[in-house]
């Protein structure tokens, strides 16, 4: 496809340059922090590839990663499998359980969908709360296995950072191929019209589900990469307030943006831990951003007329070359 | 030319409103078929009824001398039946060509697979499903406009990038919604011209219209609706000239020179 | 054991009715979720205990709580929701969610996490029949929500206003067109709404003797919405209904097949009903035009 030749250098480009982050930052507890980021970055990108390409407002998908993370953990502990099947296996699972969920809202409404997400995330955190004898109900999964593949063991930040960043652009890679393939075009046909969409002759249906499949995969694997890493699993980790926090990391960088995605998880990770105040007052900030995002800046920063496009506007008057619509109408 | 689209006694009921009553008609392969009636009549019904959008309350319809009656929407596409709506309904969010390619859905064969590793079959193919939506960017005169934001796009353009969608998965029947609907009389025009040249590349058009210069001037038969019947058939001059036309849009009036909006 | 959680679940219900009126109300009009209904009115709820502990008559503070809950939600309304109120779906839906957790870190700051007794001086004294337990505080509960159902829908049907509301659920561009005050209709409508979750979440603090800032969320957001979309969109007997329907599962639910895993499989219900019933059980009509 015409776009790869120029997003390769550019992408390319970053990865490099995060090579050297470990070098960078030395300090153990800032790189854990951007450990973080490059984790839930993988699921923030899931998260755009349903709500962002497909319109599907997902308020659940904490549960996913949740799932991911139990299912991963307990592979390993309990059942002794190595890392690579049991990482491989949390992606497939909640691939199946992302079809399943897609099944039971594919013909549902928008209203529907994001009730039927928030149901499945609680029926999910009440399970790991309370099947004691499988997930360790309240206490949670402690001592999870950090990866082993091909005898190297992943449980040092730096280690883990590159496992990480090699993980996240995977996904990314592919992420990104999908949203550029028939596939893609097809996800936001069904966001942007699925009358028209069907008269396409897309299956609206069933490419909702597909979505669902799909993206549940990546967040499902970003699941296990988590608790492989933190070492623990908790109920109290997987709620709706953490599916709409991590949504939000995606509407702040612009849905339907990739980057932004990046960008968007960069920012709520690092800023609760720069900022006292923002941490503790979670809620207000959160809540006064997602208010004020929505009224003046619902692209948010790197989707299309998002805060970014608008900025670069006005650098017009400096000598520097404005960004030209993106290349052969792929997206940023 | 043989017959193309069939419909039989179409009947459609919302409650006590009858939008269809026993329509019938017929149109043949290479053909220009122009629907008009007054507001309410029934026109956009029609079609929602024979592409499958709404199940008809009685009746079939038949193509290529299959019947498709209520067939699912997204199976009109492989059939090679095409659509334009009378409300625009693009992907606004999306690339002029990317909603063209959208068109090509039914036809382009990917996997999973072939996607995420970029397997040379996918991506030959996706580079041939990208030169061909090109082309009938091209023949619409959209090629300046290829990446911009559909919903950016004037609105006489936004209906050629519909058309352009439509005409992109080859299809043998197009169905027109009130094409030159906000169009000035120098676009209507254009749009005249276009449909003429598309007849050339194949397809049987069926279009409705309120711009009467437009549907008498490209079509090669009329059907009148009125109240949810066929009230007249014939050439363009026939139909100017039958009373209950005239009736039609004008009321009981004496005579007057052509049916008018 | 089967007529107890039957009388509870009905008491429930009532509750749950209350506020399914108040949320349906706007949802009816608007078909937007208002996740932030419940938090809004849980402020309100609050503002109550505070002049409860600042010794008010009973009267005076639920009418404060009440007036709170109206005007919060006008401003809200005003700033949050009235200038994306044509952006879309997703759009409206976030702005709201962001109210929610402004709503709740106000009772947060205010208040504090903790649960604070509650007790609006209506003894909820229990009546026993034979073997069932009925408390005198479940009758009003439930007379008051039936009560309230019918006096809306003679406003909203023999009204000028209440026209009006309707005729905005149909189609805002032509009620404008009407001469009707769009803006002030369906700023007046979240008011009320407000209200009257304010008035259902004092009962069900007044029932359970206690309230916290969850109260919002979990009781008056999602239990109204499924209510709503039980007993069908745009109806407020369906809402009513709905409310019924689903106290009586949860009740069911807790008594015969488990108290933690009461909320599951209440969803669970709720998602297989959804399937089989996805516009409810009495839906207004309303299609998509082509």
């Amino acid at each position: 496809m015409q776009g790869s030749r120029f997003f390769f250098p550019k992408s390319l480009f970053f990865f490099i340059a995060a090579l050297f982050i470990p070098l960078a930052i030395t300090n153990d507890y800032h790189l854990r922090v951007v450990n973080m980021v490059v984790l839930y970055s993988i699921v923030a990108l899931s998260i755009n590839l349903i709500v962002g390409f497909s319109g599907q407002l997902d308020f659940g998908r904490s549960a996913f990663v949740g799932v991911g993370a139990y299912w991963s953990a307990i592979m390993m502990q309990r059942f002794g499998f190595p890392f690579l099947p049991a990482f491989l296996s949390a992606g497939m699972i909640c691939a199946l359980v992302g079809a399943g969920l897609g099944l039971l809202c594919r013909k549902s409404s928008f209203d529907y969908l994001t009730l039927i997400t928030i149901g499945f995330n609680e029926m999910c955190r009440l399970i790991f709360l309370n099947w004691q004898s499988v997930t360790n109900g309240a206490m949670g999964l402690r001592k999870v296995p950090p990866p082993v593949i091909f005898g190297y063991v992943f449980d040092t930040n730096v280690r883990y950072f590159y496992l990480s960043l090699i993980l996240l652009s995977l996904c990314y890679v592919s992420i990104r191929r999908i949203t550029e393939s028939k596939l893609g075009r097809a996800f936001q046909a069904i966001r942007d019209d699925p009358i028209a969409a069907a008269y396409s002759g897309i299956s609206v249906p069933d490419y909702k589900v597909l979505n669902f499949a799909v993206g549940s995969f990546f967040t499902g694997i970003a699941g296990s990469a988590m608790v492989h890493y933190t070492q623990y699993a908790s109920p109290y980790n997987y709620t709706l307030d953490e599916s709409i926090y991590i949504l939000q990391m995606v509407i702040l960088g612009g849905l339907g943006s990739l980057p932004g995605s990046i960008l968007g998880t960069s920012l709520l990770v690092i800023v609760p831990e720069i900022s006292r105040t923002f941490y503790e007052y979670r809620l207000a900030s959160v809540g006064l951003l997602m208010v004020f995002m929505m009224i003046w800046a619902p692209n948010g920063i790197l989707g299309r007329q998002g805060v970014g496009e608008k900025v670069i506007g006005l650098a017009r008057f400096l000598p520097v070359r404005r960004k030209v619509s993106q290349e052969k109408g792929k997206l940023p | 030319m043989s017959v193309l689209l069939k419909v039989e006694g179409l009947d459609k009921f919302f409650g006590g409103v009858k939008a269809l009553v026993r329509v019938d008609l017929d149109v043949k392969t290479d053909e220009i078929l122009g629907v008009i009636g007054p507001n309410g009549a029934g026109k956009t019904t029609l079609f929602n009824v024979l592409t499958g959008f709404e199940p008809p309350t009685r009746g079939s319809v038949f193509f290529n001398g299959h019947e498709i009656t209520g067939r699912p929407v997204y199976r009109l596409c492989q059939l090679g039946i095409g659509r334009t709506f009378q409300n625009i309904r693009l992907f606004g969010q999306m690339s002029v060509i990317d909603n063209v390619m959208v068109g090509m859905h039914s036809e382009l064969k990917t996997s999973l697979l072939g996607i995420t590793l970029h397997l040379r079959s996918h991506m030959s193919m996706e580079k041939d499903a990208y030169s061909k939506a090109m082309k009938i960017l091209d023949f619409l005169g959209l090629h300046e406009v290829v990446t911009e934001l559909s919903s950016n796009l004037p609105y006489g353009m936004q209906r050629k990038v519909e058309i352009a969608r439509a005409l992109s998965s080859n299809p043998k029947l197009l169905l027109l919604d009130e094409p030159s609907a906000g169009m000035n009389p120098q676009e209507a025009l254009e749009l005249m011209a276009l449909i003429g040249e598309i007849r050339k590349l194949g397809p049987a058009v069926v279009v409705i219209e309120h711009n009467m210069q437009v549907v008498m001037g490209i079509s090669d038969r009329i059907v009148v609706l009125n109240f949810g019947e066929k009230i007249c058939e014939g050439t363009p001059e026939q139909v100017q000239n039958t009373p209950c036309v005239i009736e039609a849009y004008l009321g009981k009036e004496e005579e007057s020179d052509a049916p008018g909006n | 054991m089967f007529l107890q959680y039957l009388i509870n679940g009905i008491s429930i219900g009532s509750v749950y009715a209350l506020i399914a009126i108040g949320y349906n109300m706007v949802y009816g009009i608007l078909e937007l979720l208002n996740f932030a209904h419940g938090d809004v009115y849980a402020v309100g709820c609050f503002v109550t205990l505070a002049l409860i502990a600042a010794k008010q008559n009973i009267v005076v503070a639920i009418l404060g709580g009440f007036v709170a809950g109206f005007l919060i939600n006008l401003i809200v309304e005003r700033f949050a929701y009235r200038p994306v109120r044509y952006s879309g779906r997703v759009t409206p839906t976030i702005s709201a969610v962001g109210i929610a957790y402004i709503m709740r870190n106000v009772i947060l700051l205010v208040w504090g996490p903790e649960t604070f007794a509650f007790e609006i001086g209506i003894k909820n004294t229990h009546v026993k029949v034979g073997n069932i337990v009925f408390g005198t505080l479940q009758i009003y509960i439930l007379l008051i929500a039936i009560a309230l159902m019918v006096l809306i829908q003679l406003l909203l049907k023999r009204t000028k206003q209440g026209q009006a509301v309707l005729a905005i659920s149909q189609s805002i561009p032509t009620a404008a067109l009407m001469g009707i005050p769009v803006n002030r209709v369906i700023a007046a409508v979240y008011g009320l709404g407000a209200g009257l979750g304010v008035l259902g979440g004092i009962l069900f603090c007044a029932y359970y003797e206690s309230i916290f800032l969850g109260i919002g969320f979990m009781l008056g957001t999602m239990k109204a919405w499924m209510s709503s979309i039980v007993g069908g969109i745009g109806s407020l007997k369906g809402a009513v209904i709905g409310a019924l329907i689903l106290g009586l599962t949860e009740s069911f639910v807790s008594g015969y097949i488990s108290t933690a895993y009461r909320d599951a499989f209440v969803w669970g219900f709720f998602i297989v009903f959804v399937l089989f019933k996805p516009r409810g059980l009495f839906p207004a009509q309303i299609s998509e035009k082509v």
